[in-house]
């Protein structure tokens, strides 16, 4: 008989995180690993994107005496995905993919592609909203999502016009500073964000009352999906010559524009991706802690995913994963030991700081032994993915 | 000046701060030749071959390439017209193989876009299978095939202009630019990469070369063009280059 009870800590102490970290890892490996920009904000687009999905998720709460009171929206959305919006999609996507196909071999042959393109797109599209839509992802939370990303990759562009034409270094310092705008405007803008009070009262799109089992592991198997999903779309795109314009960028940029490359956008390209994808992890994790404050947005959570990255193994996607599963085991790990195993009380009184010199330790030795990655980036960027989009 | 010209520069200058690169330099360089550019260090070649790549914007004149005016275009405009330049010190894509840093220099492969990479439609992938074929052969031609999957990291410092040389071919460009192609090449590596830049000129392509080393440049080049201090002061072929009293003075030695 599996003891339910660590089923439930193990999801929502390790499984869950840890999933949210490796979009976060993802995300940075796009655009650092990738490309070769460092952005030293990620806590401020995970920040950003947790606020929005959680004033997405919740009902406006009115001030009351010594309570700031937040923004909600959820009321504004019906529970389920409207079924019109969703035919609306199928149908749109069908048409793209018919007029695509009609206009091959006419004049407008490139039109006829880009549509066939288009189509293609929007049949991922509407059967991500289908499968939402079935096993019961309120709208809030998908509209929440889809904003959220919108802000954060809008953001990110906004970051990244005037200093990506600039040296390296000028984005790392922009990022930094964004990030510090964003979460001190979440402890500030208390009628909107509850300030310190936070935003509480979120629920999962799953909850099975007092089994807490239940309810954990399966918002931690929805958030698996959710990072399989986002690691398939991610190697497509950068195991593809798209990928292959991003590690030239990395490897000499000069170089890459020299010989024909358009840097500036492809670089652009990467890091509003990249944004986008951890203002998306903010949201999950919105709902996975089910309360909101500004604390855990701090400069050490970017920190923390760039030693996920660099330990994975930065440019593969394989290995930011395998990274960013890693180091939350570890830290869940010495964590939990004391409960677990029957230590001495000298090592059970010290465990919680100890824990952190041995991580440190283990990590060093990692670099030193191998300096890049537990999961090395492939020596050669494109592979020719086994499914393939016919007609287009 | 030449008689049916490939590019032209007309009055071009360049300055970074106090320091004038490029004064008031004028040349032209005819189709299907091999031009080569001499002058001091700091004569203001590397800067001039910089400006006609589009990476740096002039600060006067102008340049024409068949017959198109295009100083100001960003260098990814003017490889679409059919330019490539090398590197004088080579810059490979360390990390990358020997094999993708040609097929990252093709010109607009169709997969190169974010959408299509990410749908990863048939046709992008048979184009690609087409473009390392090509690589392939480009390879061959300058004997870097067997190593083709090695990182570029690893070739020896005349493998690595060797493959300065491919990259360009890839592009199929109809003008080359080459910053000191051969030097620090052993003279047997040099002796084939510049039969193969004969070989490709005679197909009919047109060759620009910087080059410190006077037995290339007056056996290899037909017409040649020396700098000095930002200008041109002498060309024509490399028995009257040769002669030049100027050239003489500022350049060659007596």
């Amino acid at each position: 008989m599996v003891d339910l009870s660590l089923v439930a800590d193990i999801s929502r102490g390790f499984l869950a995180p840890a999933f949210v970290f490796a979009l976060l890892a993802l995300a940075l490996n796009v655009q650092w690993g990738h490309t070769g920009l460092f952005n030293a904000g990620i806590a401020g687009f995970f920040a950003m994107g947790a606020y929005i999905g959680a004033i997405f998720a919740t009902a406006p709460e009115a001030p009351r005496i010594g309570v700031p009171g937040h923004a909600g929206l959820a009321n504004l959305f019906p529970r389920a995905i409207p079924t019109d919006a969703l035919v609306v999609l199928w149908v749109a996507a069908a048409s793209a993919i018919a007029v695509g196909f009609l206009l091959r071999g006419s004049p407008r042959t490139r039109l006829g592609r880009r549509l066939r393109l288009l189509g293609f797109g929007l049949v991922f599209v509407a059967a991500s909203g289908s499968v939402l839509r079935i096993v019961g992802v309120p709208t809030a939370l998908v509209v929440g999502g889809l904003v959220a990303m919108l802000a954060t990759g809008f953001a990110g562009l906004l970051i990244a016009i005037p200093t990506l034409r600039l040296r390296a270094d000028y984005l790392a310092i922009g990022t930094l500073a964004l990030s510090a705008i964003v979460t001190e405007s979440i402890r500030n803008l208390e009628s909107v964000t509850g300030g310190v009070f936070g935003i509480t009262g979120l629920t999962r799109p799953w909850e099975f009352g007092s089994e807490t089992y239940k309810t954990e592991a399966v918002y931690a198997t929805f958030l698996g999906i959710l990072v399989l999903v986002a690691f398939f779309l991610i190697n497509r795109a950068t195991r593809a010559p798209w990928g292959r314009v991003l590690r030239a960028i990395r490897e000499d940029e000069d170089a890459a524009l020299a010989l024909g490359k358009n840097t500036y956008f492809h670089k652009v390209q990467a890091f509003v991706l990249g944004c986008a994808l951890m203002g998306f992890a903010g949201v999950q994790y919105a709902v996975l802690l089910r309360a909101l404050f500004p604390d855990p947005f701090v400069p050490s959570l970017t920190f923390g995913i760039v030693v996920m990255v660099i330990v994975g193994g930065s440019g593969s996607n394989l290995g930011v994963v395998v990274g960013a599963l890693a180091l939350t085991f570890l830290e869940y790990f010495t964590v939990r030991a004391k409960d677990w195993f029957d230590l001495p009380t000298a090592l059970a009184d010290r465990i919680f700081f100890l824990r952190l010199i041995l991580i440190g330790s283990l990590l060093v030795l990692l670099v030193v032994m191998r300096p890049r990655g537990l999961f090395p980036e492939p020596r050669k960027v494109t592979k020719r993915p086994r499914l393939l989009v016919r007609g287009v | 000046m030449a008689s049916n010209p490939v590019l032209t520069v007309e009055r071009l200058r360049k300055s970074f701060g106090g320091i004038s690169a490029v004064d008031d330099c004028t040349l032209s360089v005819e189709a299907e030749s091999v031009v080569g550019l001499i002058g001091p260090n700091g004569a203001g070649k590397t800067t001039l071959f910089n400006v006609i790549i589009g990476m740096y914007a002039p600060d006067a004149g102008r340049i024409t390439f068949r017959g198109e005016r295009i100083d100001g275009l960003p260098p990814y405009e003017l490889v679409r017209r059919g330019l490539a330049k090398t590197f004088q010190i080579p810059r490979e894509f360390q990390a990358m193989t020997v094999l993708e840093n040609l097929l990252v220099c093709a010109v607009d492969p169709p997969g190169e876009g974010f959408a299509s990479s990410l749908l990863g439609p048939r046709s992008v992938w048979t184009q690609e299978e087409e473009l390392e074929r090509r690589a392939h052969e480009v390879l061959s031609l300058v004997d870097l095939n067997h190593l083709a999957d090695e990182p570029a990291a690893n070739l020896s410092g005349g493998q690595k202009k060797l493959l300065e040389l491919a990259r360009t071919l890839i592009m199929d460009p109809s003008l080359v630019l080459l910053d000191e192609p051969v030097a620090g090449v052993n003279p047997v590596l040099s002796a084939k990469l510049l039969s193969l830049i004969q070989k490709l000129r005679s197909e009919g392509r047109t060759f620009f070369l910087i080059e410190h080393d006077m037995d290339v440049v007056f056996r290899h080049c037909d017409r040649v063009i020396v700098m000095h201090q930002g200008r041109v002061i002498a060309e024509g072929s490399p028995e009257v280059v040769r002669a030049d009293p100027a050239v003489v003075e500022s350049y060659l030695g007596g």
